[in-house]
């Protein structure tokens, strides 16, 4: 019933140096799906690829592995899915999700890698989830109990992930340590209990661990080392017939969000590369190398390439990507990077901005002397259902005419148009755009990365660090500067947008006429305040204060 | 435009018709989906394509405001704006100017729009109104008509109403000049719109000036019926009007979608019609059926695992999407209303399909039974839906044991918990 993976590295050569830290290109293989990595697996919300209806998903080829977080589906106990019907060969998840077990792979977490928000502590015998209806407690007897009937391809295992705010004492991070342990024990064991075997395997194949220690590289030394330790007496006999936990793991993730969150806690440093490349070999050094690595919520292309270059990480998701595409962002990059004369460039285009009104270009199209690049998504080269596969309804049905042939791509104008409109199609448009922009990227390393003897690989990462503008910690980027990040510029035009949704376009006229009388009035005292020489000058000046329905308050 | 009745009913006033326009060839009748803002909303152009749709809707009014005739202009029309390679028709954006804003007056000159924060005024004249469309590009375009009050008594009844009927005849005359003198008759078509409200003779009036420009229009409107008016009277202002239209223009009921409302304007005779109600109640999380409006927000879908409904052709169904899978993310994920909405721009299309091939097959009238007992079964046949279709000599009641209802039937499910 179920599948196992494998994971084949075969075709890189280790270097003499770094051997286990290199960059590497292998294949994850499961069923009749390959995954060429370094790869992409794309992120949902309860259980759904965000703005992609089921068509649009398969429109988007770079979506091949799909990762689910499980915590929206505990509103039920037990959740739906379990229940669902099974369907031939199909994973109960695959079936429920509608996700063909043909066509894509699917890995489940408890918990949503990328929601860094505060959560009540865990204990000892549960981890805290987030679901519709508020917190809920799962223990690691609720956890196999939905993932034995659900049967994905690929399970996290429960770990203790610390999301209270840093810094964490030597006490919890030996807490997380040993429960994340535990825990990883508890869902190798196989299952007892008849109930358990009634549908799938008795324990899930393929389970990949999260790496605790936070931010502390002894700590993740500790708990590598807790896997790769024989263990003994009881223990022991739990696991049979691993010798050891890390048997029993097919993969190690590494988890970002709530990294940056402890790394924040550790003094006022940004997080550098530095940092992350110890922590990460930290966990590494004692495991085989012939594991996949994964990266969650890695933020953007830089970021990706140094993992890529100082660690050997395999699988990053789109989480990045998705969020941008929620913003307005049209990524526009790619990898090697075409030459270009003139300076920095951004990662992609913020199209709120006024000077797309006009811009019929597609979103690739081109920029400075380059040629376009073509982009193979269902915004740049729309893809049009055959005459044949349109539905029909009638015997009569009317006839397209040239429905066969290509449309031009999406342009620029007309997705900014969406945006202001708040129209939802836009985010469907830069969602498959965006996915598929990283996919590319990653075809492109795959590309390179033999080529790292050569230190080509090397340059060219070089090379990209130079000519695009890193999306660095948008909470540091200071006022002034927000034209210097354009994601930072499409966060703020979308909540503009999104305040205004729904009024009509009287409300837009009269909020922007308040806008301006209130700047217009706020000139005017200042240049009163300054020509009567008030202290403090015009820097003084109050802004004119609005109350709450608006209107400007006199007095 | 080319225009050809190819069948007809032999018992009702149904016809089936050929359409062929700049953007291709609709059969009709048909329903149209209304993409207000330049698109369907949540769904590509392609994916309309794909569910079999040859013909959309697009509202100048919200058009010429965003993104505003200049970027259509440079765009080149419409179609290439919004990547919809097929039939569009436009209103004339009278009827929101009305229905969105406090602040418009309806003038001889035209609809006078003041805003009370700018204090600037603009007006949308006939002219204006045929000037835009144009820019536009749509396929099929409205005139500027008179549509009288918004939500009051006096839409209805009253001299505002006959004003607003003899108006909109001097309008048509207004939008034929501009049309015809800007070079578009020939890729455009222009459309009139009997309006009248609810009164028979003021109707008549202005079917009679109307008809008088037959030679100068593609095709007639009923307008001002989209307003919630009584069921029973809704359905006689249509038959009366549809019984003197000629039969060889296209005939357009504005604003109707229920799927009961379409059935029997198709009865009357009756080729068009369009309506927000499928795309935006499918974003509600209501899925559209032959048994009846399902609504899947309510709890008694969150373990149920069929589909909406197994016969259905849309992808949404093949694909084996649960009503349980549904029924977690509707209203949460923009994907539900993906899901939905496909679901129910194919509904509205095969219950119109249906009907065209059964009146090609000459049994329409059994189409009319089976449908109406599937979705009328578990309730009663709304009254208003008996005599309509009693007057083009269906009834609903022979030979069935299900009863009669008063009122306008429309359905809507409940929760249990209630």
């Amino acid at each position: 019933m179920s599948s196992s993976i494998s994971f084949d590295l075969s075709s890189s050569d280790p270097s003499p140096n770094d051997s286990k830290f290199g960059p590497r290109v292998a294949k994850l293989m499961i069923r009749k799906i390959t995954i060429d990595t370094p790869g992409i697996l794309a992120c949902t919300s309860r259980g759904v690829v965000p703005h992609l209806s089921r068509d649009n998903v398969i429109r988007t080829k770079g979506i091949r592995w799909i990762h689910v977080p499980f915590e929206s589906f505990l509103e039920h106990k037990p959740p739906v899915p379990t229940f669902q019907p099974q369907q031939g060969q199909s994973p109960r998840i695959n079936s429920f999700l509608r996700f063909s077990e043909d066509d894509y792979l699917l890995s489940v977490s408890l918990r949503d890698p990328g929601d860094g928000r505060k959560m009540p502590a865990n204990t000892n015998t549960f981890v805290t989830a987030n679901c519709i209806r508020g917190v809920r407690k799962v223990t690691p007897n609720d956890w196999r109990s939905y993932m034995i009937p659900c049967n994905p391809d690929i399970v996290f295992s429960l770990s203790d992930i610390p999301l209270t705010p840093p810094p964490y004492s030597q006490k919890r991070l030996t807490k997380s340590i040993e429960r994340s342990a535990l825990w990883l024990a508890d869902i190798l064991r196989p299952s007892e209990s008849i109930s358990d075997t009634r549908n799938a395997r008795p324990n899930p194949s393929n389970v990949f661990v999260q790496m605790a220690g936070s931010a502390s590289a002894p700590a993740r030394s500790a708990f590598a080392d807790s896997l790769v330790e024989i263990l003994h007496s009881q223990e022991a006999i739990a696991i049979q017939p691993l010798k050891c936990l890390d048997e029993g793991v097919a993969g190690y993730v590494f988890d970002m969000v709530p990294l940056r969150l402890a790394l924040k806690g550790v003094g006022d440093v940004s997080p550098d590369s530095l940092t992350f490349k110890s922590l990460f070999q930290a966990s590494l050094s004692a495991l085989p190398r012939n594991k996949p690595r994964l990266v969650t919520s890695v933020r953007g292309p830089h970021e990706t390439l140094r993992l890529i270059r100082d660690v050997g990480i395999d699988l990053f998701d789109t989480h990045w990507a998705q969020q941008a595409a929620n913003f307005g962002v049209a990524l526009d990059f790619s990898f090697p990077t075409p030459s270009t004369g003139s300076g920095k460039r951004d990662l992609g285009h913020n199209l709120y901005d006024a000077m797309y009104t006009r811009d019929f270009t597609s979103i690739m199209g081109t920029r400075d002397t380059i040629p376009p690049t073509s982009c193979l998504c269902a915004a740049c080269s729309p893809y049009s259902t055959p005459s044949s596969e349109i539905i029909s309804h009638s015997s009569v049905d009317g006839h397209s005419i040239g429905s066969d042939s290509p449309s031009p791509p999406y342009t620029k104008a007309f997705l900014h148009h969406l945006l202001h409109t708040h129209e939802m199609s836009a985010y469907s448009l830069l969602v498959m755009h965006n996915i598929t922009v990283m996919d590319a990227f990653f075809a492109g390393i795959r590309d390179l990365i033999p080529q790292n003897g050569t230190s080509l690989f090397q340059a060219e990462i070089q090379r990209f660090f130079e000519t695009y503008v890193e999306d660095t910690d948008r909470d540091n980027t200071t006022g002034g500067d927000e034209s210097s990040n354009v994601f930072k510029a499409g966060e703020k035009a979308w909540a503009e947008v999104e305040l205004l949704r729904g009024k009509g376009r009287l409300t837009r006229e009269s909020e922007k006429e308040k806008a301006e009388s209130a700047a217009a009035a706020n000139e005017v005292l200042k240049k009163e305040m300054k020509e009567k020489g008030v202290e403090g000058g015009s820097e003084a000046a109050l802004t004119v204060p609005l109350a709450p329905d608006g209107d400007i308050v006199v007095g | 435009m080319e225009f050809k009745v190819t069948h007809r009913c032999h018992t009702t006033r149904a016809r089936v018709s050929r359409m062929v326009l700049a953007h291709g060839e609709t059969a009709l009748p048909t329903f149209m989906p209304v993409a207000t803002q330049a698109a369907i909303k949540g769904l590509t152009p392609e994916q309309v394509e794909s569910l079999g749709i040859t013909l959309i809707l697009n509202n100048t009014y919200h058009l010429n405001l965003r993104p505003g005739v200049d970027v259509l202009k440079a765009a080149g029309g419409a179609h290439l704006f919004e990547g919809w390679r097929h039939n569009m028709l436009t209103d004339s954006g009278g009827f929101q100017l009305v229905s969105l804003s406090k602040f418009t007056t309806i003038t001889e000159k035209g609809a006078l729009f003041s805003s009370p924060f700018t204090g600037e005024s603009t007006i949308l004249t006939p002219e204006e109104s045929i000037s835009i469309q144009h820019a536009i590009g749509a396929d099929i375009i409205m005139q500027l008509d008179d549509v009288g009050e918004y939500i009051s008594i006096s839409r209805y009844i009253g001299p505002r109403v006959e004003e607003a009927m003899e108006r909109s005849i001097r309008w048509l005359d207004r939008c034929i000049q501009q049309h015809e003198s800007s070079g578009q008759k020939h890729t455009q078509n222009l459309f009139a719109i009997v309006q009248g409200g609810l009164n028979p003779s003021l109707r008549d009036k202005c079917l009679d000036g109307m008809l008088e420009r037959k030679d100068r229009v593609s095709g007639y409107a009923i307008g001002g019926l989209s307003g919630g008016e009584e069921k029973d009277v809704f359905w006689r202002i249509i038959k009366q009007c549809a019984d003197r239209l000629p039969e060889d223009r296209p005939r357009y009921a504005m604003g109707i979608g229920f799927a009961e409302d379409l059935l029997v304007c198709v009865a009357l005779g009756i080729d068009m019609a369009d309506c927000v109600f499928p795309t935006r109640t499918a974003r509600f999380g209501v899925a559209l059926t032959h048994t009846g409006p399902m609504n899947l927000t309510l709890g008694k879908y969150a373990k149920d695992f069929d589909t909406i409904d197994s016969m259905c052709p849309c992808l949404t169904c093949r694909d084996g999407t649960s009503r349980a899978l549904l029924h977690h993310i509707v209203t949460h994920e923009t994907a539900a209303a993906h899901a939905l909405t496909i679901h129910n721009i194919v509904f509205q299309a095969q219950v119109m399909g249906r009907a065209r091939d059964a009146i090609i097959a000459g049994t329409f009238p059994d189409y009319l039974r089976s449908f109406f007992a599937s979705y009328f079964g578990d309730r009663g046949y709304p009254e208003w839906c008996v005599a309509a279709l009693r007057s083009v000599g269906v009834d609903l009641l022979e030979n069935s044991n299900i009863p009669m209802v008063s009122g306008g039937g429309a359905k809507w499910e409940y929760s249990d918990a209630a």
